[in-house]
């Protein structure tokens, strides 16, 4: 008899698949990053709120060779050593990747190396699903691991109506119909302009309501009757942070999104708890 | 945050409906829905005493606008296209002859203090702010403290009132000193570090600054005058001595977003005019405003193409000049070359200051740097203040093709002084090094050019440059050749290649803070606009993407695996044991990173085995893809196992996990030198005659030798459109069922009558046994042994429910004459 495959591995399929046919490459990286890659080079400021202990799993006494220089280790007010040095000359920490942006700043960091000419012919395109953790209490929907994933396409003419069309084209894939993303405006220190992005519910077809005869509707509980699900967070790069990478930011721009893969889960298969996804339970796995 | 609706409409000039819908006009239901579209979440509303009050999440980018019912008020504004309602703020007259006395004894810390006198007034209850107040959840305390809470909601600026009888002395804003102690109005005994901004006078501490009042000042019902205080204390400052202290108030979470000193001003006028309406008889004193350094209109330049080439849109000239009035952001149409024409004369014979801010301080004085900085800052260009990063930052030009508004940078190498508060002073952010000239520190920070640069002027034409530095003393105009400045080699740069398109030049009002770059701007006129009028375009990229080779291989032995009955299983990457060490991690047996897979999937192994009844299986088998880490290095491992019960099963899985392995070297052509020997980890529970066992090879290296990826090979096993059935979280029951059947019944006709209990705590039945028996008397029957799985998911079941459920199948069974066993 056959096994069966995690369900995340099903949407990280999914998301390489739908995304490598459309040009855009898959890329990875480490789940202990540094402080630089994790928040500042995405424009996150030192005294942001993410980055205090609560949120954020900073680690302890790190020496991994390749980024440390112990003579510069300095120890701040939380016990967080920062043992490394970041671009800027600062001291800095190591931490469990918050996000899969961090991912970002090292593809862009490689590609801002490349001639001009080589950036205008290969616009920089890639899609990072991966691992992240965040220090919260866990229940039903929250983990302390879960998975994003992030999409980043950097060239010379990337507009925001692309960032559109290209969420557009992969949940219309994903869900197998025709579905329409709307953004709304909203802050994150990565981008600007900076938005969330929904979809229509893919259960009601965005009208908000099931019909249960000619006479009667319920309100659809998918989208609570709003006719659209929250999925992540999008934008176009901020300036800095393509500045950050070393990439001009008068030449080049780009746009960026990432959203929740367990998120994805929850809402494509009615799971109502993320933790069966991560204590290896096959009450779970074997449904796929 | 709490807003109400009609202290809402005090700002605005049109009605916005409330008890009817008017076609064409603005009613209170629109609001949330326009608000979440279009500016920040409304996360409720509801409708209190004839009034909504709506609560609004403010995200950072705006808290320091947007934490007042006027901010929110604009903002409603703008997006209906209505009309703004400005209150109309006379200070009242005062007497000059009341006047007290302010320090600040360092303007980083506090950018702004205005402190009045009022005397002659009564502590005592009131009620004209007392239903507005109490709407967005806050209590009326007296006319005094109701004023700079109705002042701190309605503007943004909180405001505090000290007992003016009980201030001995002056006013100091100042550090603390370590060991100083205060009170504060709650009562919490303060002692402090030192680093803590407080407001004193000479005898001790009235205020943590910008968080708390203390006790020493306090207003109480014998107060008979005070002292209004209205400033802007420093953001990080006081979030470190909010934290610190852990006390989080009203005023500290507005002070820590940051906003425009400005504010303070208003706040202290208003304030004294409501004092003076309820308070006709009380005298004002002197308004003691201690505002060194003044906020400056900020100046941003952007012309409509490069609004549409980042947003992809169509957008006109009308139609952004249209947003840009509704956002009230103010503009002017310019052609950048007229424009620097038209202000040099305002440069020329200004002094010279090595440390001159180009906000602050054009065009009164100048250095080098922030004169080429403001000529193009008004004609809306940005570029770095430092001279070598303007270098980096323009297009390189030749000598030949220099004209008019190009830089000519060069290296003076005059003796300047070597401290770091040069380029931390002039940039306003914290710089690690003492200026070298010869590396970027602002634009692209490490960009090194080894001439180095460290004086910069502007190309005026016929063979002239404007400039200024310590030696001239203010702004000139030289000729380029024979500048004593210019005499070493000299580079030229270009900042804006076309100096004669048109574009606009924005305004940015005062508080609005979030806007400084051009991306602000496009963000601003974008959603204005509404992101839904962007049209959707899939970009052309004329290629395949790739995956990455992790992925890649990993995919290929997932797809061996699975086809060899492993499943797929993701554990904890935290854990009790390994190298690498949490700070603070989620409870103490989760402080360590994994070294190893092992221990997990063993672990989760075992969990399985329990549940195999339920999950319809004899042994488990399973693998985990996952990152595993050391002291020195994050790698990403494969472990594959299994659990089981039997002796003949642990043998055949054994061989078993041998042969998956040799399946996938084979599989991956690796060759003989990437053998690694597993790691096994094995466990067994001899009482219940179970083996846990699992092998676990690094994967990384496993895959070094092997070449990129050319394409993808998608996952075989990806069942998408399943529906998903949820978990129970409590424990199943089992009965097991066995009868003798005639010869000819096959196990789908017992299964018949098994379904015919369709109870739906009956989660599972599975035939497990099957043998043949021939009786003495020669008949032949089948022996069929079905397992019922019974769960509940509501409760534990007990075994008397479950014998209940399993008695009906045994009955089923009977009826259709079958022998139980």
């Amino acid at each position: 008899m056959q096994g069966h495959s995690h369900p995340i591995t099903i949407l990280t399929d999914e998301i390489t698949r739908i995304f490598t046919e459309i040009g855009f490459d898959v890329a990875d990286g480490p789940e202990l990053e540094n402080e630089w890659n994790n928040f500042d080079a995405l424009n996150v400021p030192r005294d942001h709120p993410s980055r205090d202990m609560q949120d954020t799993f900073f680690i302890r006494d790190y020496t991994n060779k390749a980024q440390t220089n112990a003579e510069q280790t300095q120890i701040n007010a939380e016990g967080i050593q920062r043992n490394a040095i970041d671009k800027l000359g600062r001291p800095m920490s190591f931490v469990l990747r918050t996000h899969t942006s961090s991912v970002q700043i090292r593809e862009m960091e490689k590609w801002a190396k490349l001639s001009d000419k080589e950036k205008k012919k290969n616009p920089l395109a890639i899609v990072v699903p991966g691992k992240v953790f965040r220090n919260e209490a866990t229940d039903a929907t929250h983990e302390a691991q879960f998975h994003q994933v992030e999409g980043l396409l950097v060239g010379e003419n990337v507009t925001l109506a692309q960032m559109k069309g290209t969420l557009q084209h992969f949940f219309t894939k994903f869900f197998g119909k025709e579905i329409n993303v709307r953004l709304r405006s909203s802050f994150f220190p990565f981008v600007e302009p900076g938005c969330e992005f929904d979809v229509e519910c893919f259960k009601c077809e965005g009208k908000g309501i099931h019909e249960v005869s000619s006479e009667r509707f319920i309100a659809c509980s998918l989208c609570k009757g709003t006719g659209w699900i929250e999925i992540g967070g999008a934008g176009m790069v901020h300036p800095r942070v393509l500045e950050n990478c070393g990439i001009d930011n008068r030449k080049y721009q780009g746009f960026a999104f990432g959203c929740g893969m367990d998120r994805i889960a929850m809402l494509k298969w009615g799971m109502d708890d993320v933790r069966l996804l991560y204590n290896g339970d096959l009450r779970v796995v074997n449904q796929f | 945050m709490k807003f109400s609706l009609k202290w809402l409409q005090e700002h605005i000039k049109e009605t916005i409906h409330k008890n009817e819908y008017v076609v064409g006009e603005t009613s209170w239901t629109d609001i949330p829905e326009m608000l979440s579209k279009k500016f920040l979440e409304v996360e409720g509303f509801e409708e209190v005493n004839g009034d909504v009050i709506y609560d609004i999440k403010v995200l950072p980018h705006r808290q320091h606008d947007c934490f007042s019912h006027r901010g929110i008020a604009r903002e409603i504004a703008t997006l209906f296209s209505l009309k703004r309602e400005e209150r109309k703020i006379i200070r009242p007259s005062i007497d000059q002859n009341i006047k007290i006395k302010v320090v600040v004894e360092d303007s980083k810390l506090c950018s702004r203090y205005i402190g009045v006198r009022v005397d002659n007034i009564k502590v005592e209850s009131s009620v004209v702010w007392k239903e507005k107040l109490e709407s967005i959840g806050q209590r009326s305390i007296s006319a005094i403290v109701d004023i700079t809470n109705f002042v701190m909601n309605d503007i943004g600026q909180p405001m505090h009132a000290f007992d003016a009888d009980k201030v001995i002395g002056g006013i100091t804003v100042r550090l603390a000193k370590e060991g100083e102690t205060m009170t504060t109005l709650d009562g919490k005994e303060l002692t402090m570090k030192g680093t803590e901004t407080v407001i004193a006078d000479d005898e001790g501490v009235l205020a943590l600054a910008g968080v708390k009042g203390g006790t020493k000042a306090i207003v109480d019902e014998n107060t008979k005058s005070i002292i209004f205080e209205s400033a802007n204390f420093n953001a990080t400052a006081t979030r470190k001595s909010s934290d610190l202290h852990n006390i989080r108030t009203d005023a500290s979470k507005r002070y820590e977003a940051q906003m425009t000193s400005e504010f303070a001003g208003e706040a202290m006028d208003y304030a004294l005019q409501l004092i003076k309406e309820i308070y006709p008889e009380c005298i004002i004193g002197e308004v003691v405003d201690v505002y060194p350094r003044t906020d400056k209109i900020f100046k941003i330049g952007i012309g409509t193409h490069e609004v549409n080439k980042l947003l992809g849109t169509n957008y006109s000239d009308e139609i952004i000049e249209k947003t840009l009035k509704q956002l009230n952001f103010s503009f002017e149409k310019i052609i950048p070359e007229q424009k620097l024409k038209e202000i040099i004369p305002q440069t020329l014979d200004k002094p010279y200051d090595r440390l001159a801010s180009t906000l602050h301080d054009a065009p009164n004085k100048f250095s080098c740097g922030s004169l080429v900085n403001w000529f193009y800052k008004e004609c809306g260009y940005p570029s770095p203040r430092v001279a070598l990063d303007m270098y980096i930052y323009c297009k390189n030009v030749d000598h030949e093709d220099l004209r008019f508004g190009d830089f000519v940078f060069t290296n003076t190498k005059i003796e300047k002084p070597k401290d770091v508060m040069i380029y931390s002073q002039v940039l306003g952010k914290e710089i690690p090094d003492a200026p070298k000239y010869t590396q970027t520190v602002e634009y692209m920070p490490g960009i090194e050019f080894a001439p180095g640069i460290d004086h910069v002027g502007m190309y005026i034409g016929d063979g002239k440059v404007l400039h200024t530095g310590s030696g001239i003393g203010k702004t000139v105009i030289e000729e380029l050749k024979t500048s004593e400045y210019f005499k070493n080699e000299c580079w030229y740069g270009r900042m804006v290649e076309d100096l004669s398109v048109e574009q606009f030049v924005i305004s940015v009002p005062f508080e609005r803070l979030d806007v400084r770059i051009k991306a602000d701007v496009i963000e601003e006129i974008a959603r204005v606009i509404g992101y839904d009028s962007i049209a959707s375009e899939l970009p052309k990229l004329n290629r395949t993407g790739l995956p990455h080779k992790r992925l890649y291989y990993e995919t290929k032995i997932k797809n061996i695996l699975i086809k060899n009955g492993f499943s797929e299983i993701y554990t904890y990457t935290f854990g009790d044991k390994g190298e690498v060490e949490i700070v603070k991690g989620l409870a103490h047996d989760k402080e360590k990173l994994r070294t190893n897979l092992g221990d997990g999937v063993l672990g989760a192994v075992k969990m399985n085995l329990h549940n195999a009844p339920l999950l319809g299986e004899k042994v488990i088998k399973v693998f985990e893809f996952g990152n595993v880490f050391s002291k020195e290095v994050e790698e990403r491992h494969l472990s594959y196992g299994f659990a089981c019960s039997t002796k003949k099963d642990r043998e055949e899985l054994v061989i078993l996990l041998d042969a998956v392995y040799k399946l996938i070297f084979k599989s991956l052509k690796l060759n003989e030198s990437d053998y690694q020997e597993p790691n096994m980890y094995i466990s067994s529970d001899l009482h219940h005659k179970e083996t846990m066992m699992t092998a676990e090879i690094n994967f990384d290296k496993l895959i070094e030798s092997l070449p990129e990826p050319k394409d993808y090979e998608p996952l075989l096993q990806n069942k998408i459109d399943v529906s998903y059935k949820s978990v129970s979280a409590y424990p199943f029951i089992v009965r097991d069922i066995a009868c003798f059947t005639p010869a000819d019944t096959t196990w789908e006709d017992v299964l018949a009558i098994i379904n015919k209990n369709d109870n739906p705590l009956i989660v599972r039945r599975s035939l497990f046994d099957t043998f043949k028996k021939t009786f003495e008397d020669s008949t032949i029957k089948m022996s069929y042994a079905f397992r019922l799985v019974i769960q509940s998911f509501e409760k534990t079941l007990t075994d008397d429910e479950a014998n209940e459920i399993a008695n009906k199948t045994y009955n089923d069974l009977k009826e259709k004459g079958w022998e139980i066993r």
